[in-house]
């Protein structure tokens, strides 16, 4: 994450001038991997010079004596420039390792020879305490609906859930708890995150079909070496607040041939205070996470990678929720075979086969108060397995076209035990064993049709068989759907398009348009009175529920300057089919507000804005800042959509010499009262928190985090806050990182 | 070659299933009946199946009829007289049935709706009058120390008529002694109680259910008001949403009239 942070920071601040004649060589190679990148464009700024990496990632290029300015720039990585002085006569051969792009959103990838970088947040510095939430929050439009301190849910743009598409490294995993409560986000360390490819909308369709938008989560990878070598740190971190306490460690054994990676993460945290002091019950929980790598070259252009993770947390407080989890387990195991130059038109290919189990164990037993005054369970359980297969195919740097053929199986159930005193327990399927197949065919074409014009096409189909295979279940639905198999075929079709123009040299703006659909979720499909302390409600899944639809036109312009950069987004989505839960009944339940289904709500519509700016006043000092707004309507019922979120605004203003950084991040929202109605959603009031953090290197391998979290004690929440629960109060934390590289002869 | 033969071992196979399914369909019919008692007079066998054990609620009984000399009797007039012997009083219960033709499998097909389990407080018979019509024969079988099991599923409705005469409906609750998650097809019996000899069907009611779950505060979706069907029976479903103590009230009208409603308990 660091190190990724710092070659951002390097590529914005880079900027010098040339004059006059002598050649530069060398290899341009993923960071990643050590692997030859082919394709790669190498530009020289200020000029009309430049060249592309040949199959063996090498090129060559004659350059004017002076300084020049190489911009390396390839998609799915981060641009990277290179300052060098050309002397006449003098052979420079130089190894470029061009990283893979670290949080990004799909719109700022752009085809071949942009000069676009990923997200501006590459800069923005992390502390050992950071979760993949915090991460994943700094983004414009990016929200998390919060159900306690733990395992927070990601939402783009208002969207979340089924409309989303949440993968760890482009494998599927859905979560096993039938409230939503443990997002795969919640599985993976933020010390294990190598980068967070976010695609808003429905324009990243690479790792399936969507509505809403895309999250890829990249684990760090085992790394080559020249030399052989083992690395390894150590962090420990303590937060004043909730007490959390968080030992983590990694450990990289790396040779020129193979490369090895373990790392592991221990977090426990009390129950935290809010800003009035009131101890915020049920927001303590305990997490273990361990990932395992290991990379191996076959040869000059294959590898071998298999990646473990493996993720225990227990005693999870849910303060928004009647009950806490006991335990929510992961494991999951990936194997793929990567290649690339199979034959000068098959540039790169890849084959991944993987599979992942969630167990998750809802129960209340250190409840005091219980809800209905009984105890229950609610176990649920998911299993899922698939593979893909990658290809990249082009025949120069101008067109590329992406393939990829992917399947995965799915299978979900849940159920739930209540326990009545004096009485017999009671017993119902709330995931009736639902087995989902899923085959898929993704196109993506990348063309430059000018010197500053790029077009970039992509399709997806996808053809999903769901079936409900628990007898109990399928009982159970088929008493509001008798007669019904309970078994559904979808086909899907998505396709977008973006262009892209250089207006100027650094004015880029992007056109997209974006056509995408969905299935229906397994509670959406299957789900059966599944409660949803939000609004109060039992929701009842409906086998028929039609395809939901959405188109997106958006517009986005980005400026470069020599001090930083500005981009602007405008966006609209149109939804067809809207999957809505409607009130069937008011009065059924003495516990429940009522039993809704989910329905088919008809058209819906999103529109919005989303601004953010980067500016360095100096080498040392940066400010970064965004904005976004957002507007929701769900036509047929008169109302707002749920989980909008009001006018965000965040900012960071870094302040970095070597060996010491200091930074303040504040982070506010206007009051939101567009809150949907019929869903049961509050109002909620404006905010704004400062958190002060740093960094300084105490020895030369350790260093000391220090920072201190809601810096003037603000009582607050989030508008997508379950439960309207406060978050925590003022709290300092303090960490240190010991790090160790060792080197050994041959 | 190979795929000759293969062909050759799939098609014969596939006959062997089918010549099973077909002598499966030839079995005797009362295979999946439970054989009640037996009895013989004069020459005819009389054999008495029921689907499972007697219970308290409806029965179907089914008679076998076996000419010593002829073999299967088809066509007699049956009656039977179901008797509770206890020790100062006697009584019938609900009867239907059977009818003077026997059915495709060669049983006559008959509905009791036991009233009271056998044990200490009586015991049961029923005595059954055949009049074998093509034989011209009379014959009369007492089937003695029938076993009734307890079921709990049998209630009185009392409620006064408009001549504020007391009345009793004697209702049974059945289809419900294996209960599931989802929908269960359930048969209410509802005769009225006449005379201890006397329990003619009451067939001009209105029924309404009312499942709940008293632990959790709730009903459930999706249930059968119960409807008249023949013989004091109704037919409707309950529909359980969860496993679990339930109680199912059943309310019933005449018109305008509610009578009353009787409540049953399922645990499962």
């Amino acid at each position: 994450m660091m190190s990724i942070s710092k070659l951002l920071v390097i590529l914005i601040m880079g900027g010098n001038l040339v004059a006059q004649s002598g050649m530069v060589k060398g290899q341009i190679v993923d960071q990643s991997n050590g692997l030859p990148l082919i394709g790669v464009n190498i530009m020289i700024q200020d000029s009309n010079l430049g060249t592309a990496s040949d199959l063996d990632g090498r090129f060559s290029i004659i350059l004017p004596e002076g300084s020049a300015l190489l911009i390396c720039s390839m998609i799915g990585y981060a641009p990277l420039t290179h300052s060098l002085s050309v002397v006449s006569g003098h052979f420079d051969d130089l190894t470029i390792e061009l990283v893979p792009i670290t949080i990004e959103s799909k719109h700022f990838i752009t085809v071949q020879g942009e000069k676009t970088t990923g997200h501006m947040l590459g800069h923005l510095q992390q502390t050992n305490l950071s979760t993949t939430e915090n991460l994943i929050s700094m983004i414009e439009g990016v929200g998390l609906i919060a159900r306690g301190s733990y395992a927070q849910e990601p939402s783009i743009r208002g969207m979340s859930g089924g409309r989303m598409n949440v993968t760890i490294n482009g494998m599927k995993s859905f979560g096993a708890c039938t409230d939503r409560m443990d997002p795969i986000t919640s599985y993976v360390e933020a010390d294990a995150l190598n980068s967070i490819e976010i695609g808003k909308g429905a324009f990243s369709i690479q790792n399936g079909s969507t509505v809403g938008g895309s999250l890829n989560l990249t684990m760090n990878q085992p790394k080559y070496a020249s030399q052989k070598s083992t690395e390894w740190n150590i962090k420990g971190g303590l937060d004043q607040g909730s007490q959390e306490k968080k030992i983590s460690f990694t450990w990289n054994r790396n040779t020129p041939g193979s490369g090895v990676s373990l790392s592991g993460a221990y977090r426990k945290a009390q129950n935290y205070a809010a800003a009035n002091k009131q101890i915020i019950p049920f927001t303590g929980f305990e997490k273990m996470n361990l990932n395992f790598g290991y990379k191996r070259r076959l040869n000059q252009k294959s590898q071998l990678l298999l990646e473990v993770v493996s993720d225990d947390a227990y005693d999870v407080g849910y303060s928004a929720l009647p009950m806490d989890v006991g335990y929510a387990r992961m494991r999951m195991a990936g194997l793929s075979l990567k290649t690339s130059g199979i034959t000068s038109h098959i540039i790169n290919a890849e084959w991944k086969v993987y599979g992942n189990a969630i167990d998750h164990w809802m129960d209340d037993s250190e409840r005091e108060i219980l809800f209905m005054d009984m105890h229950m369970d609610m176990p649920g359980f998911t299993r899922t397995a698939g593979s893909y297969v990658d290809l990249v195919l082009g025949k120069s740097a101008q067109s590329l076209f992406k393939l990829r053929s992917d399947f995965y199986w799915n299978s979900s159930y849940a159920d739930m035990v209540m326990y009545p005193e004096g009485s017999i327990p009671m017993e119902m399927v709330t995931w009736p064993g639902v087995e989902r197949w899923n085959m898929g065919q993704f196109l993506e074409y990348q063309s430059r049709l000018g010197p500053a014009f790029n077009i970039n096409l992509s399709m997806r189909y996808d053809l999903f068989q769901s079936k409900a295979t628990n007898e109990m279940g399928q009982d159970a639905l088929r008493i509001f759907y008798p007669e019904n198999d309970l078994e559904r075929i979808d086909h899907l079709l998505s396709a977008n398009t973006h262009l892209t123009y250089n207006v100027t040299d650094n004015w880029n703006s992007l056109l997209s348009f974006a056509s995408g659909q969905r299935v229906p979720t397994v509670s959406e499909a299957y789900g059966y009175y599944l409660y949803n302390p939000v609004d109060g409600y039992l929701y009842l899944g409906n086998p028929d529920l039609p395809v939901e639809t959405s188109q997106q036109v958006e517009w986005q312009n980005s400026q470069t300057t020599s001090h930083g950069r500005m981009s602007l987004n405008l966006y609209y989505y149109k939804f067809n089919h809207y999957i809505f839960g409607q009130v069937m009944s008011e009065d059924a339940f003495s516990y429940a507000n009522g039993w809704k289904k989910y329905v088919d709500g008809g058209a819906a519509q999103i529109s919005g804005i989303e601004w953010s700016i980067l500016h360095r006043f100096s080498p040392h000092l940066i400010f970064q800042g965004g904005m976004n707004y957002e507007e929701s309507r769900l036509l047929n019922y008169q109302d707002f959509l749920p989980h909008i979120p009001p006018l965000e605004v965040h900012s960071s203003l870094t302040f970095a010499r070597s060996g010491f950084w200091v930074q303040i991040d504040t982070r506010g929202a206007a009051a939101q009262t567009h809150n949907s109605l019929v869903s049961g959603e509050n109002s909620s009031s404006a905010f704004l928190v400062i958190d002060l953090k740093g960094e300084l290197d105490l020895l030369p391998g350790l260093k000391m985090n220090l920072g201190m979290t809601n810096l003037t004690n603000q009582l607050y929440h989030e508008h997508l806050d379950w439960g309207d629960v406060y978050r925590p109060g003022r709290s300092g934390f303090l960490s240190l990182t010991l790090t160790q590289e060792v080197f050994e002869d041959f | 070659m190979k795929l000759r033969i293969l062909l050759f071992a799939l098609v014969g196979s596939l006959f062997l299933i089918l010549g099973c399914e077909d002598s499966e369909n030839d079995t005797d019919a009362t295979e999946d009946l439970v054989l009640i008692s037996s009895g013989v007079d004069n020459g005819l066998t009389v054999d008495l199946y029921a689907d499972e054990a007697l219970k308290v609620g409806l029965n179907n009984l089914y008679f076998e009829l076996t000419d010593a000399s002829e073999g299967p009797v088809t066509d007699a007039q049956i009656t039977q007289k179901p008797i509770m012997h206890m020790e100062t009083m006697k009584h019938s219960c609900p009867v239907a049935g059977p009818e003077s033709t026997s059915n495709s499998d060669g049983l006559f097909e008959s509905e009791v709706v036991f009233i009271m389990a056998s044990g200490m407080m009586g015991t049961w018979d029923d005595t059954v009058f055949v009049e074998n019509q093509e034989a011209n024969s009379s014959h009369t079988i007492v089937f003695e120390n029938l076993t009734v099991e307890e079921t709990n599923m049998k209630k009185n409705l009392v409620f006064e008529d408009a001549d504020s005469v007391q009345v009793i409906y004697i209702v049974t609750l059945n289809g419900l002694a294996d209960p599931k998650v989802g929908l269960n097809d359930l048969i209410l019996t509802v005769h009225k109680k006449q005379t201890m000899m006397s329990f003619p069907e009451v067939s001009d009611l209105t029924v309404s259910i009312d499942p709940q779950m008293p632990d959790m505060g709730h009903g459930s979706e999706g249930n059968v008001d119960p409807v008249y069907s023949e013989n004091g029976k109704y037919e409707g479903g309950v529909a359980f949403s969860m496993t679990g103590y339930w109680t199912i009230d059943f309310t019933f009208s005449r018109g305008s009239e509610e009578l009353g409603t009787v409540q049953y308990d399922v645990n499962f």
